[in-house]
């Protein structure tokens, strides 16, 4: 059974370009395009387990670091490793998502070979 | 009041002329002296030769100059800066109406372009991906992956493992058929031994008969008494006429035999030759196909060298292709600050942000050191979009 991950993402490229890798290394994904469309979806998928999330930092209408702060807060993901994609490389914004409860920091523009590794290694059993 | 004071008690002649001297003397560098000359003037009246009108004058234009030096000249402002002023107020009052219509535009003209591009690099990205995979479905897995390249060595060591022992076994049964044929011109030569000591045989019996006749005439010389050993002359000559039969017997035989043997190490020689001739004609062919083998491995490692080229060429498209986010995010700063701009205006406040405040406030929308310059000011350009890939930061 195919493991399922949450990509959050306001570049609908961005989004391809991860779905593509993950898909092709046999894992199913969700896509939301910020952190409150993420939260909607994971209320209407309520049951269903994800593995892993991956999000942007900065998006309009729900940044990334109040989407990871949010869904911390949520039992169900509490323990569900959650990786940055981001552009954003100050020291303070990786602070600040490492406070909310992100496991990794990937910086844009990304090799998928190595978001692939980093999720393989993070990822749910 | 003291102006008009000197202008109620002197003349405008002499007025006007202590003003022009009193502009002349308001130049900086003279600024200096006009004290000096107030209190020179002052003292005219002690001299009394001079005529009260003209120390008067004097005194006036003392008085100016003492005013040129306390306050502004009226003739430092230019006659038309009012002009000026009058017509950058006006562009002012005109400026924000122009840009409450040309900013809604500018908004939707930016929004479009992110639009188009995003879609655009999505359509790029999705149709790199899909050639990546035609790419890894035909072996070539990019300069990381070496499966393809394993399988053209493990062909051709399968071709040389299968095919060189074939000629080997083709030449070691012709190894063992020179044996047999060596075994076959050495039986050859026993026979002709054989041969030979069945003649001699023939010619023992020839020699017993010839004694055998000896002793049937010493036989009969002897008379009766020789009767006996004329019997036994007799049977010997008999026995040697049989030996010498069996011997000539044998000699044909072995004749026969001898060319027998000739045909068969001949046949044999000959097959040896012709196995040979196959063996090398077979060894050839395995050769030649080895040889192709390996042409056809070089090609393939050579199709595989370019084709992982291009995969990776793909791989980076796609690492590349990320610069429409980086666009994105800096046209979406741009876009959030014109309606800020925007917003500004329709808020119709009489004085606008100062510009190193409002440039404060952009970079507090940046997203990426390449938008700060290099952690540098508000002003800093966008930088290149092409960024090396960073590794992974695990907390």
């Amino acid at each position: 059974m195919a493991k399922t991950i949450l990509i959050v993402d306001d570049s609908a490229s961005l989004r391809a370009v991860v779905n593509i890798a993950l898909t092709g290394a046999g894992y199913e994904v969700i896509e939301a395009c910020d952190g409150q469309d993420a939260l909607n979806k994971l209320d209407k998928l309520a049951g269903k387990k994800i593995h892993l999330m991956i999000s942007d930092v900065n998006m309009p209408i729900m940044g990334g670091i109040e989407f990871v702060t949010t869904v911390k807060q949520n039992p169900v993901f509490k323990f569900t490793p959650i990786v940055m994609l981001t552009t954003e490389g100050q020291q303070g914004a990786k602070d600040k998502g490492r406070a909310a409860g992100a496991k990794a920091w990937i910086m844009k523009p990304f090799n998928p070979a190595q978001m692939l590794d980093a999720v393989s290694k993070l990822i749910l059993p | 009041m003291l102006e008009s004071f000197i202008e109620k008690t002197v003349s405008p002649a002499v007025v006007r002329a202590g003003q022009r001297l009193a502009a002349a003397l308001a130049a900086p560098s003279l600024k200096r002296a006009v004290p000096m000359l107030a209190i020179a003037c002052a003292a005219l009246p002690l001299f009394s030769h001079v005529g009260v009108l003209e120390i008067a004058a004097l005194a006036g234009v003392a008085l100016c100059s003492s005013l040129a030096v306390l306050r502004p000249p009226r003739v430092a402002e230019p006659p038309d800066v009012g002009g000026d002023c009058a017509r950058v107020d006006a562009a002012s009052s005109e400026l924000k109406p122009l840009l409450e219509s040309v900013l809604p535009v500018w908004l939707r003209h930016v929004a479009s372009v992110k639009s188009q591009t995003e879609e655009a690099v999505t359509q790029l990205v999705i149709s790199f991906s899909s050639i990546n995979k035609q790419f890894e479905a035909a072996g070539f897995v990019g300069s990381h992956g070496g499966s393809a390249r394993g399988a053209t060595i493990s062909l051709l060591t399968l071709c040389e493992r299968q095919l060189s022992p074939v000629v080997s076994s083709m030449s070691r049964i012709l190894e063992g058929k020179a044996t047999l044929v060596n075994s076959v011109n050495s039986l050859a030569l026993a026979t002709r031994d054989l041969r030979e000591m069945a003649t001699d045989v023939g010619l023992i019996a020839a020699h017993t008969n010839i004694l055998a006749i000896n002793a049937a005439i010493e036989a009969a010389h002897a008379g009766d008494r020789g009767r006996g050993f004329a019997v036994i002359a007799k049977e010997i000559r008999s026995l040697s006429q049989t030996s010498a039969d069996s011997g000539k017997r044998i000699a044909e035989r072995m004749l026969q035999v001898e060319a027998m043997m000739k045909d068969t190490v001949a046949a044999a020689e000959h097959a040896a030759e012709e196995d040979q001739a196959t063996i090398d004609l077979s060894g050839s062919v395995v050769q030649n196909v080895l040889t192709h083998v390996r042409a056809l491995g070089e090609n393939a490692e050579a199709m595989l060298a370019q084709g992982n080229i291009i995969r990776d060429d793909t791989d980076n498209l796609l690492i590349n292709l990320q610069f429409q986010d980086r666009v994105s995010q800096i046209i979406s700063v741009i876009d959030g600050d014109l309606l800020r701009l925007q917003r500004t205006l329709q808020a119709g406040e009489e004085t606008l942000p100062a510009p190193q405040q409002w440039l404060a406030d952009l970079e507090q929308q940046y997203t990426m050191n390449d938008q700060r310059g290099g952690g540098g000011t508000a002003t800093g350009t966008a930088g290149a979009t092409t960024q090396a890939v960073e590794e992974v930061e695990f907390f």
